[in-house]
């Protein structure tokens, strides 16, 4: 049974396909057509994805969509009547949005060549599925957060083998998701993108603005919350926030505006609130099911600082968070839940994400004669290894682009820039390469053998595969780590074993080089362009800053 | 003709909105009406959790876009 899962035209459009219940390939449209985020009908991701496996669209048996499109229109709907009559301008904006292409998904599969049956599943269904058929448990409890899917903004589930069984639920306009959207808004960064710099930002100011925060939304002892909407304008204009908002909060940062104290204050404060109502949910979703196992999915369970904090403010043991936490992720969730629960189908294993484009020695060698450079092939994967691990720990930056590449948002050792994890100033020099604010962190991949000695861990080979949780770096770890230290003492983590190939191999030789078991590991791009795809891209990346060197498959560059 | 292909793409921009603007102000301001005064939102102090329908087993219901 093949199954082709499709999410497209709201944020992180992607493609997916699952062969027997197992994920084969799955990619983001914007890799292919360089727009971040893009939202479009993934046609490029669906094209790679049948390329990939051999297959035609005839070959496909079903398609899963993410959501239920007229469910969503419904809302919108219903949203533009509620709000009458300001909500004008979204009505001339999203009107014919909607009729020409948006509640006409099935068309829009049906021009693909496709003749089968077609399965909407709705959005945080899609979640659902996304994280607890992916994850390594029989039975658990499951929370489902984002900003909206079709009205549902929160789930809380029950996960028992192939059945999902829904238990309570939050809609729309009340949503964790948007109240942090908002705060990012008012922050001048880019909604559905920024909301985790909002999060790195929080570890510079202290949580005084909390109590305002909690003057605007209602917020219950079991997690379930209701926003004050005489402060909160996302239901009907543009903007997120309105005036009433401005006058507690302060005006709102413009984009090039410096960040002060102040800013970073409501960061804490909105981060201290949404983790208020994220472990009240939570604790609340563990008296409903009674389970030591907890899944995760949605935009805000990419919250790895509240992620963090789990083991300790709730009775959950054993955690688990997809990757592909977002709307991209939500696609293999539709495929996953058509196969195991509508169909029935046996579960499969939980997977990596190295699961996108890969590139032979040949075409990467078609690239390099492109651009004219000087490199080495080596013979051998440990001869590169010992290059690349040997110029990490003398403190050079070097781009790494190997394997498949990863799904969703973070890069996992295939599509990275690596570096050693100090000293402090190699943050710094990092955050030139990239582009990016001063105040970003880093994070680090993890020997999962050594996590325990470098991070308070519930637990000795604590798995934490998908950079989905901040721990606490350990005192005496602090100087071996210190340009992945953040501000608050914590570090997004990912932990590596020898699943992850090649990757796990340069850390292992990194370990026996330096004596220390962890890399500072960023996505492999410059500011506002997604990763990098294509070894043409990574060539380009790498010419444009002052990376030291650079590996792709088999090939060292210079420059 | 280029030209003249932006002229009517403007034309039929400007023909779009006034048809929508007029429906906002006249359908949906209706509708808006009868909506206000008849919807009641759930008065609940202890929880603002929403009970759900319970499972839906039937795959018909994932077969429809609704």
């Amino acid at each position: 049974m093949t199954i082709l899962g499709i999410s497209a035209y709201y944020h992180d459009s992607a493609a997916v396909i699952i062969e027997n219940g197992k994920i084969v390939a799955a990619i983001e449209e914007e890799r292919f057509s360089r727009i971040k985020h893009d939202n479009g009908f993934p046609h490029k991701a669906i094209d790679f994805c049948l390329k990939s496996r051999g297959m035609e669209m005839k070959d496909v048996d079903c398609v899963a969509y993410y959501e239920k499109p007229l469910l969503k229109f419904e809302r919108i709907l219903e949203n533009f009547i509620a709000t009458f009559p300001f909500s004008l301008k979204p009505f001339l904006k999203g009107m014919p949005e909607w009729l020409d292409y948006k509640i006409k998904i099935e068309s829009s599969i049906r021009r693909l060549g496709f003749k089968n049956r077609i399965f909407f599943v709705p959005h945080h269904y899609s979640h659902a599925g996304a994280c607890f058929l992916n994850s390594p448990f029989k039975e658990s409890a499951i929370l489902t957060i984002d900003g909206v899917g079709e009205w549902q903004t929160t789930g809380l589930w029950k996960g028992d083998n192939n059945t999902i069984t829904p238990l309570k639920r939050i809609d729309f306009p009340n949503s964790l998701g948007l109240l942090y959207s908002t705060f990012t808004a008012h922050m001048g960064f880019k909604v559905n993108e920024d909301e985790y710099k909002l999060m790195g930002l929080a570890a510079y100011g202290k949580p005084i603005y909390a109590d305002k925060i909690r003057s605007i939304v209602d917020i219950k002892p079991d997690g379930s919350f209701q926003l004050d909407f005489k402060y909160f304008s996302f239901r009907e204009g543009f903007r997120m926030y309105n005036n009433r908002f401005e006058k507690i909060f302060g005006k709102a940062r413009t984009k090039n505006e410096r960040i002060i104290r102040h800013h970073a204050d409501l960061a804490a404060s909105v981060q201290s609130v949404t983790e208020d109502i994220y472990f009240k949910t939570l604790n609340h979703l563990h008296e409903l099911t009674d389970s030591s196992n907890l899944c995760l999915s949605g935009g805000v369970a990419l919250n790895a600082l509240a992620n963090g904090k789990i083991y300790k403010k709730t009775p959950f043991k054993n955690v688990y968070i997809f990757g592909a936490a977002g709307d991209s992720g939500a696609a293999v969730g539709a495929a996953l839940y058509v196969n195991n629960v509508i169909m029935k189908k046996k579960r499969n294993q939980p997977q990596n994400l190295y699961l996108g484009s890969k590139y032979d020695n040949s075409a990467i060698e078609d690239a390099l004669l492109r651009y004219n450079l000087r490199y080495i092939k080596h013979d051998s994967e440990q001869k590169l290894i010992d290059r690349a691990a040997s110029l990490l720990s003398k403190g050079k930056i070097v781009g790494w682009f190997q394997g498949g590449c990863e799904f969703g948002p973070r890069a996992l050792g295939n599509r990275s820039i690596l570096s050693k994890p100090n000293p402090k100033s190699m943050k710094t020099k990092m955050n030139i390469i990239k582009r990016r604010e001063q105040f970003r962190p880093f994070a680090g991949s993890i020997l999962q053998s050594e996590v325990h000695k470098y991070f308070e861990v519930p637990e000795k080979n604590h798995q934490s595969p998908f950079m989905t949780f901040c721990f606490r770096v350990k005192k005496e770890k602090t100087a071996a780590l210190a340009s992945i230290v953040h501000k608050d003492g914590t570090c997004r983590i990912q932990t590596v074993n020898k699943d992850n190939g090649r990757y796990y191999n340069l850390i292992k030789r990194f370990f026996e080089l330096t004596k220390i078991a962890c890399v500072m590991n960023t996505s492999f791009n410059l500011k506002g362009e997604p990763i990098v795809e294509t070894p043409d891209q990574a060539i380009e990346d790498y010419l444009k800053t002052k990376m030291d060197r650079l590996f792709v498959g088999d090939f060292e560059i210079y420059k | 003709m280029k030209k003249l292909f932006t002229f009517f793409k403007t034309l039929n921009n400007i023909f779009i909105t006034v048809i929508l603007t007029i429906f906002y102000f006249i359908v949906i301001g209706m509708i808006s009406f009868f909506y206000r005064l008849f919807k009641r939102d759930d008065k609940n102090p202890m929880s603002f959790w929403k009970k759900v329908d319970g499972i839906k087993l039937d795959p018909d219901y994932f077969s429809s876009p609704y």
